[in-house]
């Protein structure tokens, strides 16, 4: 799909939106302080990392076995195995299953898989409506827009702004207590649930020695999307799978204080299969679709294949210092913050998404919150290798001059820098005092520099002199 | 690079280092650890900087004492990442290199178990804590000992320190507006202590923060040097600023 918005323009718009970056702001703020609150029980909390990242790492390594045995576990529940190797497979496959009950609403517990399929398009565009039923997943859904944080996806509204948007679409009176608005929510979902044939639901863990589907949620919309209509849909990435229902109670165990702070989130659904004999409730059909889109390739590279363990808790957009700043919005990706920055470029066009890699200022501290552990900034400073070498091909690369430029300038400054005759001559010089400037002023436009924001320093070479000056210094 | 913008920390560290027992070496032909290169995603450059500064400090095996967590941090501990291809003697030469690396401030409290003692008039400052001091190099605790050791400074933490201020390099050069705001935000959690010195041990921080509040014209409120700080202290000299 084109995109209508640049990079530059996506990330203007959305720090220039004082209502969206104080609702992040705060929201985010409530989360750090609750984790540090949370975790102070946690009194083992980095062996739990190390378990998780272990169930994680031996899920990838074991990957194409677990799958197998998977689907197999999977089957004799009683449950529809499909692959889709794309997002015009697995888009497919969903609207056949539709087509096959005659569906025109489905329902969703929240799911990003579902939108890094876009599926909702896909599906408007045949006649089939694709509604949310998470509260935060509402609002966006009435809005129009992609969620803007992978767990809070209307994060960017206070509950004033969500009253009015309720008001507009839901016809309602405008109110602004959070109990009435999610009274508003619950009445307008439940008229969808009464009733309801096929319900679509993302998946948190694929156990594959029992072949069951674990979800975790905190409103009970996701049960509701799963066992309320007669077919449910699960769409799960390839990556969700774990050895056992006990390696993924290991996750199920970090992913709540990691994604809100949480000890545990309010529901754990595990789903083995459709209603059976005898039983009143249930759905009559569960079709799972392992969804690949680039994961494959993600696991055979292994410089990236680590940024597989991701159990999407959202801790690295959390705790991010450009994310609480910018918003999910303007990232133009499925997957917004670091993971986001990591994954897209991977999972998508490499060149396309290669815009994401200036959303990050190495500051690490979503590697120190990971609870799978992805060195998440290493794998995005490799990201910007990558990108520099794909500068080899202009024709290829957005920004062809600039990053021409920037590569001859740090050929330059790797010269100076093993050269400390040059360097030193540089660093001397008179016009020293805006060398940064000059160095970096050359391949991104005038108006955008480091100075624009800041007082440049004032250089100087009295260092050594002073130095010399010192009694009992050796300068050699 | 950090030694041309803010000599006087530099030179103040080498004072305290000397003031507290610690014979100096000061390399002539030192140049810059290659964080510029690394950050902005150029490794194979960065690692012809590595083994320049490891064939610098080859001629003896001395500590390395750094004036900057960022710069100790990619020294002392992101150098290897650099070389994870490499046969193992080269490996092996580069985590000799590593083991050597100390931030000034570690050095100070860990080595020379510096006593220190303060001669200034009584004040309140605040402390930002850089991200690769924090992550990268773990000498934070070391930094903020060694200021909560003047008797005279009554430390007040900086709200949501472990925030990054937004230099970040060429980040801040490709993302003006991000590390706008981020800095903003920083200096806002500043403002919010009341506290008109801010103390910071990381050159990329100090120049970021400073810069800002400067454009902003912040006047009132001054960010120094930790070693500047201590130095001053000690010797009972006033702050100028």
């Amino acid at each position: 799909m084109e995109k209508a918005v640049s990079h530059r323009q996506a990330v203007h718009a959305n720090l220039s939106n004082p209502s969206m970056r104080a609702a992040l702001r705060q929201s985010l703020h409530l989360i750090w302080q609750g984790r540090q609150k949370t975790l102070q029980h946690f009194t083992a909390w980095e062996k739990l990392r190390d378990e998780a990242y272990a169930v994680k790492q031996y899920a990838l390594e074991h990957l194409p076995q677990l799958l197998e045995q998977f689907e197999k576990q999977a089957r004799k529940n009683g449950m529809q195995v499909h692959y889709a190797s794309n997002v015009a497979d697995a888009c497919a496959t969903v609207y056949d299953i539709i087509k096959a009950h005659d569906v025109k609403l489905v329902v969703k517990g929240k799911s990003m898989v579902s939108e890094e399929i876009e599926l909702g398009a896909y599906l408007k565009a045949r006649g089939v409506e694709l509604k949310a039923s998470d509260v935060g997943d509402l609002v966006v859904y009435l809005t129009g827009e992609p969620p803007v944080h992978i767990l809070g996806p209307a994060m960017h509204y206070d509950r004033y702004q969500i009253g009015r948007i309720f008001a507009k679409h839901l016809h309602v009176p405008e109110e602004h207590d959070v109990h009435k608005l999610n009274a508003i929510a619950r009445n307008n979902l439940r008229q969808d649930f009464y009733g309801l044939k096929l319900g679509l639901s993302g998946v948190n863990f694929a156990a594959a020695k029992e072949g069951a589907l674990w979800l975790i949620e905190n409103e009970g919309n996701g049960r509701m999307c799963t066992t309320a209509p007669d077919v449910h849909v699960a769409i799960c990435g390839i990556e969700k799978l774990t050895a056992s229902l006990d390696d993924a109670a290991v996750l199920a165990q970090i992913v709540g204080p990691s994604a809100n702070a949480q000890y545990s989130p309010a529901y754990g659904n595990i789903i083995t299969g459709p209603r059976r004999v005898g039983e009143l409730d249930g759905p009559r059909e569960v079709h799972v679709i392992l969804l690949d889109n680039g994961r494959s390739q993600m696991l055979a590279d292994p410089d990236f294949y680590a940024a597989l363990r991701c159990i999407r808790c959202s801790a690295c957009m959390n705790m991010c210092p450009v994310f609480d700043k910018i918003g999910g919005h303007a990232y133009l990706t499925t997957y917004p913050g670091p993971i986001g920055t990591v994954i897209s470029p991977l999972m998508d066009n490499f060149i396309r998404q290669g815009h994401l890699l200036s959303l990050c200022s190495q500051c690490k501290r979503c590697a120190q919150m990971c609870p799978v552990k992805i060195p998440l900034p290493q794998l995005i400073l490799k990201l910007r290798a990558r990108l520099n070498q794909e500068s080899e091909h202009p024709t290829v690369t957005p920004q062809p001059f600039r990053r021409r430029a920037q590569k001859i300038i740090f050929k330059l400054f790797t010269k100076a820098a093993v050269n400390p005759t040059l360097w030193h001559t540089l660093m001397n010089k008179s016009y020293a005092a805006n060398f940064l400037l000059q160095l970096f002023g050359k391949f991104v436009p005038p108006t955008a520099t480091w100075s624009r924001y800041r007082q440049l320093p004032q250089l100087s070479n009295k260092l050594e002199r002073e130095l010399t000056q010192l009694k009992g210094i050796t300068i050699e | 690079m950090g030694a041309a913008a803010l000599p006087d920390s530099t030179l103040s560290a080498v004072k305290l280092l000397q003031h507290f027992g610690a014979e100096i070496i000061f390399k002539r032909r030192q140049t810059c650890c290659g964080q510029p290169a690394f950050n902005t995603g150029y490794p194979q450059e960065t690692k012809q900087i590595a083994l320049y500064n490891i064939a610098l400090f080859a001629d003896n095996d001395y500590p390395i004492v750094v004036p900057s967590g960022s710069c100790a941090g990619l020294m002392g501990k992101e150098y290897p990442e650099l070389f994870a291809h490499d046969d193992a003697q080269t490996q092996q030469m580069v985590q000799r290199f590593c083991a050597r690396i100390l931030d000034v401030s570690q050095y100070l409290t860990n080595v020379l178990q510096a006593k220190l003692e303060d001669k200034g008039e009584p004040l309140k400052a605040t402390f930002h804590v850089s991200c690769h001091a924090l992550r990268v190099q773990h000498c934070v605790p070391n930094q903020k000992a060694l200021l909560q050791a003047l008797n005279n400074v009554e430390y007040v933490p900086l709200p949501y320190e472990e925030e990054c201020c937004g230099f970040g390099g060429t980040f801040s050069v490709l993302e003006p507006e991000i590390s706008n705001a981020m800095v903003s935000e920083k200096i806002k959690h500043i403002q919010e202590t009341g506290v008109k010195v801010v103390i910071a041990a990381d050159n990329g921080c100090i120049l970021n923060i400073s810069g800002a509040l400067k454009k902003q014209g912040i006047e009132d409120i001054k960010v120094y040097a930790l070693y500047d700080f201590i130095l001053k202290r000690i010797m009972g000299e006033t702050l100028n600023g």
